[in-house]
């Protein structure tokens, strides 16, 4: 007797081909070997579609969810990225509010006015005070327990963004130095880095992908 | 007996409230305490407010505090798939809060407050409002997840209510909002805590005293 094996759909992630608020869940995805598909958003022909008139959008198993951190957070409770404790998911949500803040000004500041004198700025204060707690926070090789989860997955992802316009921004801050080294080198996520996978863009308008050195 | 919780934050509604209203609803124990600042920033994970501590956590983030103190009350859903529904509502609300903060503290594009909250009450809120009165319609119980009370409708609760000073009428549009609210607002640990609150001119909304007074809207 040949034992049918009960087969689930892939998860469709729908976005831009950008990496973009997207990116955080291609990485949950594959750093945890769960199989899903891009599927590039049809613009602005679904935006009427989406609960929040936004993408990301999160197709699996029956479940549709936009706001790119519900997705992530759901994401990391089926793959087993949440912690084992309530004290543990906790600490990764503070993390990942954290990063979310962070983002949320990096994000204003791409799409806004003023984007040279106020991306300095940034670079120089803002940026780095805000790194400052993360450095702090970081007391062993991950965020959160004795392995990875959701919480390094979001701040590597901002720490990645940020090396390429800021590419000393980790020089002050040796264990996020080592920190992002150290979670690039996980298989999964070296394998994903290196392919064509990954989009090339970080940003819809094109910023954000060269040094801003003076 | 142990010590209850204790949650340092501004003399103000601010972030704190949706943390305060849940806390009220449940029964969960609480202190609030209001540090020097910025003296006390350093203090605190983020260097900011609000802040939780009890045995177990020591927490930055209001969200993070929200959904600590909804895994403790049960307030968080009935399925893991429930919670990720009400964390794509409380980060609809937090986006939402985002974008009215800053028109409240004319911030970004906006420059001139009175004008800036014409604008939002006639133009934004009701796109906003739209957007939750579709999820209440879509859930069918009453309740924006699942069927019964969540830490979301506590959070979409409070979200209204902040509306409500500057924007008086504006659930006139929408029934089903109109009808939570109500609900919610009538439950007897909410009246009670929003009875015993302190006035605006006590303890208000924000640090800048704004959204305090009705706005006239474009017709």
């Amino acid at each position: 007797n040949r034992k049918k094996k009960r087969m689930t759909a892939p998860a469709k992630v729908v976005y831009f081909n950008i990496q973009g608020r997207g990116e955080i869940i291609r990485l949950l995805f594959e750093m945890t070997g769960t199989p899903y598909e891009n599927v590039a958003a049809q613009w602005p022909a679904i935006k009427s579609e989406q609960a929040f008139g936004q993408i990301p959008l999160l197709e699996w198993n029956g479940l549709r969810l936009n706001q790119s951190l519900a997705i992530a957070r759901h994401i990391a409770r089926e793959t087993g990225l949440y912690g084992t404790t309530n004290d543990e998911a906790s600490r990764i949500d503070m993390i990942v509010d954290g990063e979310a803040d962070l983002r949320n000004t990096y994000t204003s500041i791409n799409y806004g006015n003023d984007y040279d004198s106020k991306i300095r700025h940034y670079r120089d204060t803002t940026y780095p005070n805000q790194l400052g707690y993360f450095e702090k926070l970081l007391e062993g090789d991950w965020f959160v327990g004795s392995k990875p989860s959701l919480a390094d997955a979001v701040v590597w992802n901002l720490l990645d963004i940020h090396l390429k316009i800021f590419p000393k921004s980790l020089d002050s801050f040796p264990k996020l130095k080592s920190f992002h080294q150290r979670f690039a080198e996980i298989p999964n996520v070296k394998n994903y880095i290196n392919s064509d996978r990954r989009p090339t863009n970080i940003n819809a308008n094109g910023k954000g992908m060269s040094p801003i050195e003076n | 007996m142990a010590r209850p919780a204790s949650i340092h934050y501004f003399n103000v509604r601010g972030r704190m409230e949706v943390i305060k209203m849940l806390c009220a609803y449940t029964g969960f124990a609480y202190e609030h305490h209001v540090p020097k600042w910025p003296e006390d920033k350093n203090k605190y994970p983020f260097g900011q407010l609000p802040y939780f501590e009890n045995e177990e956590v020591k927490l930055n983030q209001s969200l993070s505090i929200l959904r600590y103190i909804a895994r403790k009350t049960g307030t968080y859903g009935s399925s893991d798939v429930d919670a990720s529904r009400i964390d794509q509502i409380l980060e609809g609300i937090y986006d939402w809060g985002n974008f009215y903060s800053d028109v409240l503290y004319s911030r970004g594009r906006n420059t001139n407050y009175d004008e800036d909250m014409r604008r939002y009450g006639t133009k934004d809120l009701p796109i906003k409002l739209g957007i939750f009165e579709k999820f209440l319609i879509e859930n069918g119980t009453n309740y924006i997840v699942g069927d019964k009370i969540t830490c979301a409708d506590v959070n979409l609760f409070v979200v209204i209510e902040l509306h409500l000073y500057a924007f008086p009428k504006a659930l006139d549009a929408f029934p089903n909002l109109r009808e939570f609210y109500q609900r919610v607002a009538d439950m007897p640990n909410i009246k009670a805590y929003i009875g015993s609150r302190r006035d605006l001119d006590v303890v208000p909304l924000n640090s800048i005293g704004k959204g305090q007074e009705p706005i006239a809207l474009d017709d």
